[in-house]
C-alpha cells in the first residue's frame, strides 16, 4: 500500500467508516485526482487510475448490500474489457439481488477503451439481461431469479459525460446546450433506464426517468423542472452527499434517510419518489419536484424552499452585487425562473433591483 | 453599500419579495501580522455591514407586505474553516453567518419570511 493509501485509510478510520470492503491491490498505487479550478473555466481533472485500473467488479462482495453505486466506469478499463462484460455482469448480478444500482458517468476519452463501448446498447436493461445469460462470469442468484429487476439509475452530475457516453457532440453555446440536455434526457428515457440527474447549475438538479413520460409522445422530452440545491448544506461535499441522499431515497428503504444524507441531499433527497422494492422496470415512476414529494419522506423531509416551489413571477427580488460572478449568475437564473419579458431593472444608490 | 442613508433611500418604498446579498469584497491575502487594517475595515463594511443594512431595510418591506419570501446571504466556506491569509474575508463572512442566524431566529416565529446563508460549493 502506498503512503497515500495509508493516509486515506487513516482518515476513513477517523470518520468511523467500515474498511472491511476495501481491497488492497498489490503493486498498484491508490487512485487519485488533482482537480484544477481556474476562474471562468470548468474544472480540469488530472487523474491517476492506480489500483482502479485493475478493478474488474469481482472484488465486490454483494452480500447484504442495499445500494451499489459505481463511479466513473469510463475510467475503469478492466471493467470495460471484453466489450464491457465485467461491467454488465456486475450490474446484472446486483439487479438480480434486488440491489439498487446506479452509475455516475464520466466524460469518455476518445482514445481510451471506454470509447469502444457502445454505452447506448450496453446500458439497456434488456441487453444486459441477454448478455448475462450467455456469460459464466458470475452465477445467477437463483433465489432472486424470478423477481423483477430494477433498472440502473444513471446519476450523472455532468451532462457532458452523458453526451460523450451517448455519442453526442458537446455543444458550446447555451441555447444549444439546453437542447442537448433535453436530448440526453430523452435518450435516457428511451433507453428505459432509471432517473438521470444532471446538474443544472444554480437551478439544482434535474430529474428525468421512466418510460411513462416517454410513452406520452415526443413532448415528453422536456426535462422535469429543476430542483434547487439544498439551502442548508455546506461546502464541497454538497453534491456527493446529494448523490447519497438521492440513492437512499431511490432505494425506498423503510428506514428514514440519514441526517447526513438529508442535509446533503436536501431537496434532492426529497425529490425522487420512493421506489417500491417490487416495482418492475415498466412501472418506474417519474421523479419530479413538486409539492407532492415532501409527503413521501413524511416527517423526515428536510425543510427547504427553492426556486422550484417559489413563484417569482411578477415579484421583485433585490440582488446586490449583481454585476459580479455569483450575483450576475443569480440574476440570470432568476430571470430564467421568471417572466423574462417582464423584467425591469432599476439602479438606485448602487443597488440593482431585479423585477422578474 | 456602506452608507446607511443611501441604502435606506434606495430601498424605501420598494415592494420586495426576496433579497440576495451577493455584494462582496475579497480584500487581501495577508497574515494577521501584516494585514492592512484599512482593508479589514473595508471588507467588514461591505461584506458584513452592507449586508446587514440591506437586510435591515429590505426586511421592513417584506414584513409590511406579508408575502413571506427569503433573504439569502451569500457566504463562504471561509466563514466555516480557516483559509490561509483570509483573515479579513473569513471574519466578515463568519459575522455574516451570525447575522443570518440571528435574523432567521428573529423572524422565524413572527413572519413567514426566512433568512439563510449559502456558502458556494464546487
Amino acid at each position: 500500500m502506498t503512503r497515500f493509501g495509508e493516509i486515506a485509510r487513516r482518515l476513513l478510520t477517523e470518520q468511523e467508516v467500515d474498511l472491511e470492503g476495501i481491497v488492497t491491490t498489490a503493486g498498484a498505487a491508490t487512485s487519485y485526482s488533482i482537480v484544477l479550478q481556474s476562474p471562468d473555466r470548468d474544472r480540469t481533472f488530472w487523474h491517476h487510475a492506480g489500483a482502479n485500473a485493475a478493478f474488474t467488479g469481482r472484488e465486490v462482495n454483494l452480500d447484504g448490500v442495499d445500494i451499489l453505486h459505481l463511479g466513473y466506469p469510463p475510467l475503469l478499463p478492466e471493467l470495460l474489457a471484453d466489450d464491457a462484460a465485467p461491467l454488465l455482469n456486475l450490474l446484472k448480478e446486483a439487479r438480480s439481488r434486488q440491489i439498487t444500482t446506479s452509475l455516475d458517468l464520466a466524460v469518455v476519452d476518445p482514445r481510451s477503451r471506454a470509447a469502444e463501448v457502445d454505452w447506448r446498447r450496453d446500458l439497456r436493461p434488456d441487453h444486459a439481461l441477454r448478455r448475462y445469460r450467455h456469460s459464466e462470469h458470475r452465477r445467477p442468484n437463483v433465489g432472486a431469479r424470478h423477481r423483477p429487476e430494477r433498472p440502473t439509475t444513471i446519476w450523472s452530475r455532468n451532462v457532458p459525460a452523458v453526451w460523450s457516453t451517448m455519442d453526442a457532440p458537446s455543444p458550446s453555446c447555451r441555447r444549444v446546450r439546453e437542447e442537448r440536455t433535453r436530448s440526453a434526457l430523452a435518450l435516457i428515457a428511451s433507453l428505459r433506464l432509471g432517473p438521470l440527474s444532471p446538474q443544472s447549475g444554480l437551478r439544482g438538479a434535474r430529474q428525468r426517468s421512466g418510460y411513462r413520460r416517454l410513452s406520452r409522445g415526443a413532448s415528453s422530452a422536456r426535462p422535469e423542472r429543476a430542483m434547487p440545491p439544498a439551502p442548508d448544506s455546506s461546502t464541497a461535499l454538497h453534491k456527493e452527499l446529494a448523490s447519497g441522499g438521492q440513492l437512499v431515497s431511490l432505494h425506498g428503504s423503510p428506514r428514514p434517510p440519514s441526517r447526513e444524507a438529508t442535509l446533503g441531499g436536501g431537496a434532492l433527497a426529497a425529490g425522487p419518489p420512493s421506489w417500491p422494492r417490487q416495482a418492475s422496470t415498466d412501472q418506474v415512476d417519474v421523479a419530479t419536484c413538486d409539492q407532492k414529494l415532501p409527503k413521501r419522506l413524511g416527517s423526515h423531509r428536510p425543510e427547504w424552499r427553492g426556486g422550484a416551489v417559489i413563484d417569482f413571477n411578477h415579484r421583485p427580488v433585490l440582488v446586490t452585487g449583481a454585476t459580479g460572478g455569483i450575483g450576475g449568475e443569480t440574476v440570470r437564473q432568476l430571470i430564467a425562473a421568471g417572466a423574462d419579458a417582464d423584467r425591469e431593472r432599476t439602479v438606485r444608490g448602487g443597488l440593482e433591483l431585479l423585477r422578474s | 453599500m456602506t452608507s446607511e442613508e443611501s441604502v435606506r433611500d434606495a430601498l424605501e418604498g420598494l415592494d420586495l419579495y426576496g433579497v440576495v446579498n451577493c455584494a462582496g469584497f475579497g480584500g487581501e491575502i495577508a497574515t494577521p501580522m501584516d494585514t492592512d487594517i484599512g482593508v479589514f475595515d473595508k471588507v467588514i463594511a461591505i461584506n458584513t455591514r452592507g449586508a446587514l443594512l440591506v437586510t435591515k431595510y429590505a426586511a421592513r418591506s417584506m414584513i409590511r407586505l406579508g408575502w413571506g419570501g427569503s433573504i439569502v446571504n451569500v457566504s463562504s466556506q471561509a466563514s466555516l474553516v480557516a483559509l490561509p491569509g483570509h483573515i479579513s474575508y473569513g471574519a466578515s463572512k463568519a459575522a455574516l453567518d451570525s447575522i443570518t442566524r440571528v435574523s432567521a431566529l428573529n423572524w422565524a416565529s413572527t413572519t413567514s419570511a426566512s433568512t439563510r446563508s449559502i456558502p458556494p460549493s464546487s
